[in-house]
């Protein structure tokens, strides 16, 4: 029988099928993308805060969700690094806990795995969508979903599950703040729109006794947040690197 | 009718356990108060708050004096009943079992009189012990824990502003007290039915248990009754901390308690004007 190609065209051949794909995948190709190392990527988003210590900022929040109806209300909000807070206010002021709180290192890759998704286009700015999955074993959130872009590189948005189900969509627009001329980016609004698992928690469902009777309707635990709302947070009046006291954030430790 | 109530009135606070119950809430309410202060506060907090916490971080003063006077009245207001028949049910129970009624009954005054008389003093007294505990607790709260807005814990989450919340508890003490009012009148009607107060006592506490039973358990029948038993209507005081008030349901419990009063009022009156005084 007659080999399918002639011995003497058999280097040849070899060289085209192991060449020519090899060429076209190269990353070099104008027009194609090389994925970026996540690493990379987050370990600049939090490089040009490395120099930031501490700082206050206020926070005017209005909450529309019909499981948690309350006024709008102003906080002070006092963050030291590496994640500790307090929150002043006269108010009852619910902040999300993942998105409300701004912590440059929150996605750090020492702590958090991370893998690159897809690159896509959000309100006509190119950016890479990464997974971020928090490695310690405490956290509340099972993984969050981060869109980075824009230039300087910086999160424009952020999805996140957290381990009781709830979902959150998070949405920060910038503004430049601190001392000097505009040393940081800062948030200036967050939009967090949370969507709760229904019917996940109730805690009192073994109680034997109708819920509606006058005895039960006093003071009683929280038993479910369902449904979901929207939380608008400003901040203003940024306040970088004043040397705040560890004792400012002791009392939170409840 | 002026100088009867006043004859009852010197006579109501002139005997010790008139004041038994300012004793006792005079007591147990700074202990609680003391006991959340050392510690329990917190706790507390993170027990009411925890389905909350995983999703947000809580700032302000959450648990203030406000929510601890809402919480003191919606734990106590249970245990309230046992003072007011302390004092309602000797009312004229009292009378029969010292044998004072004869010496009462000869004076150019009628019993209808009298008995309105005395039933105008237990509703004083329990407008002064509802006030007294509705000012204690909401007093010490405030000292020991600071003002802020208040949280009410419900079907979610509402916060009323606490420039509101003054006319709030005001109307809140002034429909738990005619709640009371049927607590009271109920046990002066069983006062008017029998010469030894223990009777009267024993007779009102074992109709709001059997009626707190009866409304609690979510059985059709028992469902079915709890629209004609007056514990049904003892929270309506709750309902002006809801939002929207809900001013239509409020009107319709008042109206329903006030004809409770009425009625064992009226009960009251009709057998003690027809009963034989022996003693």
């Amino acid at each position: 029988m007659k080999p399918f190609i002639q011995n003497r065209w058999l280097p040849l051949f070899l060289l085209l099928v192991s060449v020519v794909p090899a060429s076209a995948a190269t990353p070099d190709r104008p027009g194609v993308k090389r994925a970026p190392d996540p690493g990379q990527v987050f370990t600049e988003l939090t490089k040009p805060y490395l120099e930031l210590n501490d700082y206050t900022v206020r926070i005017q929040a209005k909450i529309d969700m019909p499981t948690i109806r309350i006024p709008d209300f102003t906080a002070i909000l006092y963050f030291k690094k590496p994640d500790k807070f307090h929150i002043e206010t006269r108010s009852f002021a619910p902040i999300p806990r993942e998105s409300g709180v701004f912590n440059p290192f929150q996605f750090d890759p020492q702590k958090n795995l991370i893998t690159y998704l897809r690159n896509e286009t959000l309100d006509g700015t190119a950016a890479d969508v990464f997974r971020v999955e928090p490695l310690e074993a405490k956290s509340l959130i099972r993984y969050y979903h981060v869109w980075v872009g824009g230039i300087p590189g910086r999160i424009l948005r952020v999805e996140s599950l957290s381990v009781k189900g709830t979902k959150a969509q998070v949405k920060p627009t910038y503004s430049k703040a601190g001392p000097g001329p505009g040393k940081w980016l800062l948030p200036e609004k967050v939009q967090v729109h949370l969507i709760f698992p229904e019917g996940m928690y109730n805690a009192d469902t073994s109680s034997f006794t109708t819920k509606d009777n006058p005895f039960s309707a006093g003071i009683r635990r929280l038993d479910d947040v369902s449904g979901e709302g929207d939380i608008l947070l400003s901040y203003s009046e940024w306040q970088i690197n004043t040397g705040l006291d560890d004792r400012l954030f002791q009392k939170d430790k409840k | 009718m002026l100088r009867l109530i006043r004859f009852e009135l010197i006579k109501t606070f002139t005997r010790w356990r008139t004041y038994i119950g300012f004793l006792a809430f005079g007591m147990i309410v700074p202990l609680v108060v003391a006991g959340l202060k050392l510690g329990g506060k917190y706790s507390f907090e993170r027990h009411l708050l925890s389905v909350l916490q995983n999703d947000f971080v809580i700032g302000g003063n959450v648990l203030n004096g406000w929510f601890f006077g809402l919480f003191f009245m919606g734990a106590l207001w249970v245990h309230i009943p046992i003072v007011l028949t302390i004092v309602a049910g000797d009312k004229i129970a009292g009378e029969g079992n010292a044998g004072t009624f004869r010496f009462l009954l000869t004076h150019a005054v009628s019993r209808t009189r009298i008995i309105t008389a005395k039933f105008i003093v237990t509703l004083i007294y329990t407008a002064l012990i509802v006030l007294f505990i509705g000012g204690l607790t909401l007093g010490l709260s405030l000292w020991a824990f600071g003002s802020g807005d208040l949280l009410i814990i419900r079907k979610g989450i509402l916060v009323i502003p606490e420039a509101r919340l003054p006319e709030h508890f005001l109307m809140a003490y002034a429909l738990a007290t005619l709640a009371m009012f049927v607590v009271s009148s109920l046990s002066f009607l069983f006062s008017a039915l029998t010469d030894n107060s223990i009777g009267p006592i024993i007779a009102t506490m074992a109709v709001i248990i059997v009626s707190i039973i009866i409304i609690s358990l979510p059985f059709e029948l028992f469902q079915a009754i709890r629209p004609y038993l007056f514990v049904n209507y003892f929270d309506v005081w709750q309902k002006v901390f809801d939002d929207p008030i809900p001013w239509g349901v409020i009107r319709s419990q008042v109206i329903i308690l006030a004809g409770f009063i009425l009625a064992f009022f009226l009960a009251a009156v009709i057998y003690f004007s027809r009963k034989d005084i022996l003693s």
